[in-house]
């Protein structure tokens, strides 16, 4: 197939255009993309050689809450894990923020809002972690390795000499 | 006004070459004005696709392919009748019938009648049937339309790229096996497993021939890296049929031959006897008789029969090795060579009796030890215009 | 030397004549008026043209902005990286991390699966390409799953530009490169991106803030790296290019 290799000059399909227009190429032989092409154009014509964009000043995406999170930060309390398989779970700053706001909201002095909220996030986070435990520990099979190890271990003289 | 400049230079500039070289094929101006003038109608008068598409059935390559077949199809087909003609000729100078001359007539009529001195077999004249002879043609990659096959087709390589995509497949499908297990809190299956000691990854080479690819260096090294995170899967024994393929057994060929059981004599003792020991020019025989005091006699002299140390120590060496000096009796029958090749020669034949009467462990260090290894080299010829086989006059550039 | 070469002319004129009017018969065949079509025929469908209806393969509808969010596709790299031709795709910086426009990617995103569609339904060659170790066995997977192509190994050069020469024969090259990666590294564009433009070959590109959209046909600005966003690119073009195949039978069925 006759074809131009200059990729730096214009774009494939003012290239194909002018194989066709100058009779290098057969209208029969044209590339299967072409018709595609030309019944739907890209937004921007891809050239090698294109003027840079209006360098503006990048927006900058900011909070009010972010006035809150500074405190945070500041205290060392804005970190924690987030499960990121789950699209629904909250993150640790989610949590803290929210509580922050009902604190306030509830009247809370001003001072003393970054510690309380901190201790009640982590008071339910604990709780959470008990409520999940025991569940656990039911649904360890009876036939599993580790159970029948404990069942014939003798723990308490474990480390008493024979 | 520029745009109506230009069209009157444009068609005048052909009119003027047209006067200067009239004699030359008017159609050519005429093609090269031609596109000028309906430039934009070819771009508005495109023939539609799918009415394209309906004539056209055979891509470019399919079509390539197929000339190049059908090329190659009648080469061969020339080939196998002059093949045939040629048979016919030998059978006739052989004074055999044509009919039942079979390849194995052929191979043996052209070693007779062209005898040839040529150390390499491959370099040797032959007379095979074309398919042997012409390298076999590769099938089809694509389609019709021109279609590759294989879907990692343009990576170059794409059967082995297609053992990675395999075996990045498996590795996958373990993991999620090995999470449902540990999820289900189930045991692992206590019999399944994978024993794999007994072989080793084939080799670069190998897989190459099996895949009929030539992989880099690299390559290889990545396809190793791969399996061995494959086997290291506690579950790899479910694909065990997927890792043997890629893996080859041990060769278990050490000792291969034989160990001869000993013959005993009038005396009641055991003896072996190994002929044809060589080493350089000499050859002989040895004898080994079990139980003994440690008696060497060479053609019917002591260890003394060597003047030297260094032939004497290499007579030594392997009884001392195996510590059997003092129980073997040994008796040899040596010609031809000098000393060294003549202590070489028995050296060999001492230890490959003594087999028969060592311990297995003992064997292994022997064949270590390279005592049960023939030494094939020779003496190298003279070279014409330099004093010895390697060495070169002194020369001096100025 | 003249007789042929009016001889030639007649011919040409004759070609063009029966090409004009065939031409003209098929364009009135497939431009029926477009409302009439959609509305009172419903049962009795005309055969449309598919290239003069916006969205013959429905494609918008199997995406939403929402679902590009899910999936990560505003993150993209930080400030110091960006290649100025991005700047028109981007949201705005979060703390020096740029935010990608999604509402532009998924135009772009419309666009580009709708030719991917579009090539399928024409029976193109479609390549996938990704140099990104973590996905590539994903991207490779897609390909296989959708019957088309992939390439995301080491690019010896010349694959396209020494094609004949380096597969042995007369070789079809794809039709659409469609790239989840353009970057080789962090440094350096992919060499089949400047290939494909060589050889004529279309290309769709997810392009992150660090790389250069220039010579991607249909870019879509949006995150390379994360796998959960190169697999809903993968589905996406999987389904996308499905569509065009699924119609392209329907229409060989027709012929025979």
């Amino acid at each position: 197939m006759a074809s131009s290799r200059l990729e730096r000059i214009g774009t494939i399909l003012t290239r194909v255009e002018g194989l066709l227009t100058r009779g290098a190429m057969k209208p029969d032989d044209r590339p299967l993309w072409f018709d595609v092409y030309r019944a739907f154009p890209p937004f921007t014509e891809p050239k090698m050689a294109k003027p840079k964009p209006e360098i503006k000043p990048i927006r900058q995406i900011l909070y009010q809450e972010d006035i809150i999170r500074a405190k945070f930060h500041s205290k060392g309390l804005g970190l924690g894990t987030t499960n990121i398989l789950n699209p629904n779970s909250e993150t640790h700053m989610k949590r803290l923020i929210s509580q922050y706001q009902k604190l306030k909201s509830d009247g809370v002095p001003e001072e003393e809002l970054i510690e309380k909220s901190a201790e009640i996030v982590d008071g339910e986070r604990q709780r959470q972690e008990n409520i999940k435990e025991p569940k656990y520990k039911n649904t360890v099979s009876p036939e599993s390795v580790t159970t029948q190890v404990l069942a014939e271990a003798d723990l308490k003289n474990i480390f008493s000499e024979k | 006004m520029s745009l109506v400049m230009s069209f009157t230079v444009k068609n005048l500039l052909p009119a003027t070459i047209c006067s200067i070289r009239s004699n030359f094929p008017s159609s050519i101006h005429k093609y090269s004005t031609g596109p000028s003038k309906t430039s934009s109608n070819v771009l508005d008068h495109l023939t539609d696709w799918e009415t394209l598409s309906k004539n056209r059935k055979t891509s470019k390559a399919m079509k390539a392919y197929l000339e190049r077949a059908k090329e190659h199809d009648e080469f061969m087909k020339r080939q196998h009748l002059e093949f045939n003609i040629g048979k016919r000729h030998l059978a006739n100078m052989m004074g055999e019938d044509p009919e039942t001359f079979t390849q194995k007539d052929v191979d043996r009529a052209i070693e007779y009648l062209f005898p040839s001195g040529i150390y390499d077999p491959a370099a040797r004249p032959l007379m095979k049937p074309p398919e042997e002879v012409f390298p076999a043609r590769k099938a089809a990659e694509f389609d019709e339309a021109g279609r590759p096959h294989h879907f990692l087709f343009y990576t170059g390589k794409p059967s082995f790229f297609k053992v990675l995509y395999d075996a990045a497949e498996h590795i996958q499908a373990l993991n999620k096996f090995e999470d449902k297990v540990i999820r289900k809190k189930a045991t692992p299956d206590p019999n399944g497993s994978l024993k794999l000691e007994g072989s080793v990854w084939l080799t670069k080479e190998q897989l190459e021939q099996s895949l009929v690819e030539s992989i880099k260096e690299i390559e290889y090294e990545n396809f190793k890296v791969v399996m061995e995170r494959l086997v290291s899967s506690p579950y790899a024994y479910l694909c065990k049929d997927f890792i043997e393929k890629y893996r080859k057994p041990l060769a278990m060929q050490r000792f291969a031959l034989e160990i001869p059981k000993p013959s005993y004599d009038e005396e009641g003792r055991a003896f072996i006897t190994t002929y044809e020991c060589l080493r350089k020019k000499a050859r002989g025989e040895v004898t080994i008789r079990y139980p003994g005091s440690g008696k060497i006699s060479i053609n019917g002299k002591d260890i003394t029969y060597f003047e030297d140390i260094q032939p004497r120590e290499q007579v030594m060496f392997p009884l001392i090795f195996s510590g059997m000096q003092n129980s073997v009796d040994v008796e040899c029958h040596i010609e031809g060579g000098g000393p060294s090749g003549q202590a070489g020669a028995i050296r060999w034949g001492i230890a490959w009796s003594l087999r028969s009467f060592v311990e297995k462990d003992m064997l292994e260090k022997m064949q270590v030890a390279g005592l049960l290894t023939r030494d094939h080299r020779r003496r190298e010829r003279k070279k014409p215009g330099q004093p010895g086989a390697r060495k070169k006059p002194t020369w001096k550039k100025r | 030397m003249r007789v042929p070469a009016i001889y030639f002319y007649y011919l040409y004129f004759l070609a063009c004549l029966q090409l004009r009017l065939g031409l003209s018969y098929l364009r009135h065949y497939s431009t029926a008026p477009k409302p009439l079509q959609e509305n009172s025929t419903e049962d009795v469908k005309l055969p449309v043209n598919p290239l003069e209806h916006p969205d013959y393969f429905q494609v918008h509808n199997l995406f939403t902005v929402k679902d590009l969010f899910d999936a990560r596709v505003h993150y993209g790299h930080k400030e110091g990286s960006l290649n100025d031709y991005m700047r028109p795709y981007l949201y705005g910086s979060r703390l020096g991390h740029l935010i990608f426009d999604l509402d532009i990617t998924a135009e772009h995103l419309r666009k580009a699966l709708n030719f991917a569609a579009h090539i399928a339904y024409r029976g193109g060659i479609i390549c996938f390409f990704n140099r990104n170790a973590m996905n590539s066995h994903k991207v490779e997977r897609t390909a296989k799953e959708c019957g088309e192509y992939a390439h995301t190994r080491f690019w010896r050069g010349g694959i396209f530009t020494n094609a004949n020469y380096q597969f042995g024969a007369v070789t079809r090259l794809p039709d659409l490169c469609i790239f989840l990666n353009t970057q080789n590294n962090i440094l350096n564009q992919h060499t089949a991106v400047r290939d494909s433009a060589k050889m004529l070959i279309p290309t769709i590109g997810i392009v992150d803030s660090n790389c250069n959209p220039n010579l991607i046909t249909y870019p879509v600005p949006g995150n390379d790296d994360t796998p959960v966003a190169i697999e809903l690119y993968c589905k996406l073009f999987k389904e996308a290019i499905l569509r065009g195949k699924a119609e392209r039978m329907k229409l060989l069925q027709e012929v025979n």
